[in-house]
């Protein structure tokens, strides 16, 4: 007796797990059918949906894009309720994207379980294309006619792969400036740099102030390549898009050359904190603000907030000159080079969206009203719209004095996280970082650089 | 006849649901990363088959030796800091005739890092390494400015920095097993030593250790394979720097799959991962607790 109601008890015990198991397996195919694109709520407006501007029913669009900081949700909220005034029965489900080199969004295309809009990157149009998962936006841009609201600039960043547009620009250009705090510098008796030279000797007076002379974060690849950049541009305006895929430099051009030996300088002589290393975006931009660090590169959408932060006349900001030796900086100031430029990226569209055609229209639009939020609500530079657009922040002496320098503006280059090809972002972003290091030869560097591009270019 | 059956047939019933979810979430997604890493595939198009060329460019990439060699360092540190705190700590609680007071309180407290996440563990550590106002170098700089040290910055200290980070966190865990382990040695054994005139030393060396070996074999094992495998520590503290310094196979890794969409190449580094790991196991088997030890 025992021995059978044992023996039932087990068999029970393990049916019930069998069933358990098929139980979960249901659930997540259940949970999947739930998300946004098959919710009973879109299948319904599905049915009453037809190809109008303005769906009848009330559509959810799920968005993924970044939305963290105060000025991204500011920018973007901007931008949903000027688009709740032209489609209002569309609402945005938002999926933040995190700070991840575009893992998630390579996972959700790999998945083909897109969002119906979701934020690009120039290296992942290319993706988003060969694996067919992104509508053409070129029909939806020009219904609105958007293109007479860009500047030439911005038009050019329309012509992406195959001579279609597949991402919405959303974005003003972004331009990598050395923010300086004039105060430490008087107190350290340290005069504002003209050129590299003039750069090491004030670093110099400023680290026996015990202040960090130059603050950057180099755990991120961006701001690595940026600082890189910056050294490059004296000697070619093109910068590090020359090392990009289409680009036509080596490591050994000699502009690459000396831009490796002056950061290799700027780590030996300690202009570089030494927990650069281990910082954060956050956390460099805290030093500066709290007077740790007397100078910081960083985009120039921070200008607004450290002209206001440090206050009237305390703070001036370095251009790519500061990189140049003593008898060339005039021909640099003139040649006009400026570190950052436009970007192919922006706003995409899901192909296997169940409301493309609502999800287009509104990508493209929300794009250009993400731009207008990004300078009202926190004082961005405008590149990218024709029109006037006014910022609720007071311009402040910083930001005019930025103003005047961008007029003088003759090239420009990329941001560090804007290359074609992310593989040589990534491996070139490696191979500078070790010049940071201060210990790594530029034979090493020259070699290692010159080999991956072959690799790459030749893929 | 019947009961034989009945058994087998018990055996495969409750071995089945096991089984078939081991192999369905384990197994198949390892033959997967072994069958992918002859492809060149970007995760999302087809796979094109390569051959070998995944494992030529992996022995030519700069990155790949100093990889291997920080994981082995990685994993050395950790073993020997585990190990050996764990064993000393074990060894101080279990003592006959020492009464620590607090000793539950210092059990616990030991125990405590392991249950942390290693995300806050990290953190906590980067600002204790922090060169201008971290722990470590306010109290090195009482000893003068030239004793200060940017453990995280500097090439040659960031693998050990991030080791010890790592190996200070799972100490606890060692102990509870080492400990757990002495607490069940029998008594008698240590009774019939003293009575024979053994020394603490000798006892330790005669009887506790040698049965300890089947404890040892296991955590010695965790200890190699989780060094192996890091990836965490350096993802959250460092982020692979100065100049790839803490990157290991894991790291190359996780950088060729979901950075540069290189799954194949990272599929090969995975596979050289498991042989390496693969390899410590038959030599921790061969090497450790090779006799069976019984009083």
């Amino acid at each position: 007796m025992k021995k059978v109601s044992l023996k039932t008890g087990v068999l029970l015990l393990v049916v019930i797990m069998l069933i358990s198991l098929m139980a979960c397996s249901n659930n997540n195919n259940s949970t999947n059918s739930g998300s946004v694109t098959n919710s009973p709520e879109n299948n319904k407006t599905e049915e009453n949906a037809t190809n109008t501007e303005t769906p009848a029913e009330e559509v959810t669009l799920k968005m993924y894009v970044h939305y963290t900081s105060e000025d991204e949700k500011a920018q973007l909220d901007y931008a949903m309720a000027e688009m709740k005034k032209i489609m209002p029965n569309v609402t945005l489900d938002i999926d933040v994207m995190p700070q991840d080199s575009g893992a998630k969004l390579k996972t959700y295309f790999a998945t083909g379980n897109l969002p119906d809009i979701f934020e690009v990157a120039p290296s992942d149009i290319a993706i988003g294309v060969n694996s067919k998962s992104m509508v053409p936006l070129d029909d939806y841009i020009n219904k609105f006619n958007l293109t007479d609201e860009l500047t030439p600039a911005a038009l050019s960043q329309l012509e992406q792969q195959d001579g279609h547009t597949w991402a919405m620009p959303a974005s003003n250009s972004n331009f990598a400036l050395i923010y300086v705090n004039k105060t430490l510098f008087e107190q350290a008796g340290a005069k504002i740099p003209e050129n590299f030279q003039e750069l090491i000797e004030a670093g110099k007076l400023l680290k026996k102030q015990d202040v960090v002379p130059l603050g950057i974060w180099l755990k991120e690849t961006w701001p690595v390549l940026q600082l890189f950049d910056m050294a490059a541009i004296p000697g070619n305006p093109k910068g590090i898009t020359a090392l990009d895929m289409s680009g036509e430099g080596t490591a050994a051009d000699p502009e690459f050359q000396n831009a490796a030996a002056k950061i290799l300088e700027l780590a030996k002589e300690g202009l570089i904190s030494k927990d650069a290393f281990t910082m954060d975006y956050n956390s460099a931009v805290a030093q500066f603000e709290s007077g740790k660090s007397a100078m910081l590169m960083v985009g120039n959408w921070m200008t607004q907030p450290l002209g206001e932060k440090l206050g009237e006349g305390n703070v001036t900001v370095l251009l790519p000159h500061v990189f140049a030796d003593a008898e060339d900086v005039e021909a640099v100031k003139v040649a006009g080079g400026i570190s950052g430029g436009g970007f192919v990226g922006g706003y995409a569209v899901a192909a296997n969206s169940k409301h493309k055609e609502i999800a287009a229209e509104y990508a493209v639009q929300l794009a250009l009203k993400n731009a207008e939020g990004r300078i009202v609500k926190t004082g961005e530079f405008n590149t990218l719209l024709k029109k006037q657009v006014t910022s609720e922040k007071p311009e402040n002496a910083l930001q005019k004095e930025v103003s005047t320098l961008l007029t003088s503006v003759q090239s420009t280059t990329t941001m560090g996280w804007a290359f074609e090809n992310s593989k040589i972002q990534t491996d070139l972003g490696n191979e500078v970082q070790k010049l940071y290091t201060g210990d790594y030869s530029i034979e090493s560097f020259t070699k290692n650089v010159d080999t991956m591009l072959e690799k790459y270019r030749n893929e | 006849m019947n009961s034989y059956l009945n058994k087998k047939t018990a055996i495969f019933i409750f071995v089945f649901p096991f089984l078939a979810l081991y192999t369905s979430i384990m197994a198949y997604p390892i033959l997967q990363v072994f069958i992918k890493s002859f492809y060149n595939w970007d995760g999302i198009t087809e796979p094109i088959f390569t051959g070998f060329d995944n494992y030529k460019a992996l022995w030519s990439d700069p990155d790949f030796l100093p990889s291997l060699k920080n994981g082995l360092i990685f994993a050395g540190v950790i073993l020997i800091y585990q190990q050996g705190v764990a064993t000393i700590l074990a060894f101080l609680f279990t003592m006959k005739g020492l009464h620590l007071r607090g000793s539950k309180f210092f059990k616990t407290s030991f125990f405590i890092p392991v249950v942390l996440s290693v995300t806050v563990v990290g953190q906590l550590w980067v600002q204790i390494y922090n060169y201008e106002h971290g722990l470590l170098n306010r109290i090195l700089g009482l000893f003068g400015e030239n004793f200060k040290h940017a453990f995280l910055s500097d090439p040659n200290s960031a693998i050990y920095a991030v080791a010890f980070t790592n190996g200070w966190q799972f100490m606890g865990m060692m102990f509870v097993f080492i400990y757990t382990a002495i607490k069940s040695i029998p008594e008698q054994y240590f009774e019939a030593a003293i009575i024979d005139g053994a020394s603490p030393f000798t006892l330790h060396r005669k009887i506790t250790l040698p049965l300890l070996q089947e404890t040892y074999k296991f955590t010695i094992v965790m200890s190699i394979t989780g060094g192996l495998k890091a990836f965490d520590n350096m993802f959250v503290m460092t982020g692979g720097g100065p100049g790839g310094s803490t990157m290991t196979l894991t790291y190359m890794m996780f950088k060729s799959a979901f950075q540069k969409g290189e799954f194949g190449y990272g599929s090969a580094s995975a596979v050289i991962l498991v042989i390496e790991c693969l390899l410590f196991l038959v030599l921790i088997n061969k090497f450790v607790a090779r006799d069976r030890i019984i009083y």
